[in-house]
This record gives structure tokens, C-alpha cells and sequence, in this order.
């Protein structure tokens, strides 16, 4: 995608996150069975859940077609790497509107339910996935690596996502992906919650694609300082006298 | 008592609002401060 089209995407996503705001924050009513105020959080926390899933699946499908021969290009570990990242920024934020959320409606800011401590157990394993990106390696050989890695991290997307329905301890049950496909919300937060999901999503894209700018330009930065580095070295031996 | 424990739930929801929209602005600028900084060193 060119910049004009990027720009268009960013104005596209600025808008539906102003009107997430206005819907979020104004429109919206509080219910008083949902936890009043603080369901508020709802819009913030469920689409930052969303996303999260979206780009660590993204960054374990990209994995996949690096490890395949016949699908293999650079650009999908890249995009594996820059998929990753964002969805870590997402994780925390989910992390840290959940503590908040928590603490009115559980009376505590964190709790080892089982939700929780998977999803803090994939925010951890997706960290060490992008740390073990800057370890130093070719690009096939730190293609490999973070493919496996990124495969391993993402074995816990399901037990995340099941975790509230195999051990039913604090966390509540999907809002809408609940084993009975009982959708929890109507009407206007139904509304609010869809538009949120929407505006998230198109914050992801942009977000990922700016990441994916960035990745190319530090493999082209990369590969120009080691054409540099091994012409030093040829100039280098060249000036020694036989 | 229900006005009290709205009003501090509203502290809860501004605290969300703000941590996030923060942290989402922090790492959109850290992008692109990045991206120009790899650009101008590709550029010299």
C-alpha cells in the first residue's frame, strides 16, 4: 500500500475511533446490571481482545508459509514479526483495561483465573518471540527460529480463548463467542461494541503496515551495512603488500 | 451510596480511556519517528 493510501486508512481509522468515543462515552447508557460506569471498559477491552487474536493468528500463519519452501518470501517473516509486535502492544493494553475493569467489578486488580494467567502466559511468550527477533542471525537463519518460536507461542491462542469454558473460575464467558453463541449484549452496546471491534481493527491494519515499512527499511539498512562492512574488508586486503 | 461508587467507577473508566489512548499514541509516534530515522540513514 503507497503512502496516499495509508494516509486514507489513518483518516478511515481516526474517524471510527472518534465515533467509538462518542458512542463509548456519551451515547452508550450504562447498565446497572453490567456494572454501571465501568462497563464503559467493555468497548476498550473486548476489541483490544479481538485484535490481539487477529495478529498473533496472522503472525502464525505468515510463520507458516516462511516454513514452507514453496511459500517461502521475506516478507513473510516480516510480516510475521510486525504482526507480532502490535498484537503485544494490544495484549497490554487488554491486560492492563482488564486490571482496571477488575478492581469495580471483582473488587481486585488481578486475580490467577485461569484467563488471566493464559493470557498473561501468551503476552510473555509472544515478548520472547520478538526478543528473540533481535538476536543476531541471517535472515534465514532468524526466519527459522521465529517461525518455530512464533508456532509454540501461538499453541496458547485456543487454550486462551477455551480457558473461560474448560475451567470456569472468575473471568466471565464470551460476550459473544460463548460456547452457546449467546450474544450477552443488545441494542446500543451491541452497537458500540461492533463499532469498537470495527475501529480496532483498522488501528491494527494501519498499525501493522507502518511496522511492515519499518521492518523493510531495517533489512535494507542491514543488508547496505554488510555490503559496506565486506567492501571495507576486500579494500582492506587489497592494501596488504604481498 | 450508589452515587459515591459511580462516581468512583467513573475514575476507573477515565483511567482506561486515558492509559490507553496514550499508550496507543506512544507507540504510533515511536513508528514513525523510527521510520524516519531509518529513512534519513538509507538517505545518507
Amino acid at each position: 500500500m503507497g503512502r496516499t493510501g495509508k494516509r486514507v486508512l489513518l483518516g478511515v481509522t481516526l474517524v471510527a475511533l472518534a465515533a467509538t468515543l462518542l458512542f463509548a462515552l456519551v451515547v452508550t447508557p450504562p447498565r446497572e446490571n453490567q456494572g454501571g460506569q465501568a462497563v464503559r471498559l467493555l468497548y476498550l477491552h473486548v476489541p483490544a481482545a479481538w485484535v490481539a487474536y487477529l495478529a498473533f493468528s496472522i503472525t502464525a500463519i505468515a510463520s507458516v508459509l516462511w516454513l514452507i519452501p514453496r511459500t517461502r518470501r521475506a516478507e513473510w517473516d516480516l510480516l510475521a514479526g510486525a504482526s507480532a509486535e502490535v498484537g503485544v502492544v494490544f495484549t497490554a493494553m487488554m491486560l492492563l483495561v482488564g486490571s482496571i475493569w477488575g478492581r469495580p467489578t471483582w473488587g481486585t486488580w488481578w486475580e490467577w483465573d485461569a484467563r488471566l494467567t493464559t493470557t498473561a502466559i501468551m503476552f510473555f511468550l509472544f515478548l520472547g518471540y520478538l526478543a528473540l527477533r533481535r538476536t543476531g542471525a541471517t535472515a534465514d537463519e532468524r526466519g527459522k527460529r521465529c517461525a518455530i518460536a512464533a508456532l509454540i507461542a501461538a499453541a496458547d491462542l485456543p487454550i486462551v480463548h477455551f480457558s473461560v469454558t474448560w475451567w470456569q473460575t472468575l473471568h466471565q464467558q464470551g460476550t459473544v463467542f460463548n460456547p452457546k453463541l449467546d450474544v450477552k449484549v443488545n441494542g446500543s452496546m451491541a452497537f458500540t461494541l461492533v463499532l469498537s471491534v470495527f475501529a480496532f481493527t483498522l488501528l491494527f491494519a494501519y498499525l501493522v503496515l507502518e511496522r511492515f515499512e519499518l521492518a523493510q527499511l531495517e533489512e535494507g539498512r542491514e543488508e547496505r551495512d554488510l555490503q559496506a562492512a565486506i567492501a571495507e574488508r576486500v579494500r582492506a586486503e587489497q592494501a596488504v603488500p604481498a | 451510596m450508589n452515587v459515591l461508587a459511580e462516581s468512583s467507577n467513573v475514575n476507573y473508566v477515565v483511567a482506561g480511556y486515558v492509559i490507553t489512548g496514550v499508550g496507543l499514541i506512544a507507540y504510533t509516534v515511536s513508528l514513525k519517528v523510527r521510520i524516519r530515522r531509518q529513512r534519513k540513514q538509507l538517505g545518507d
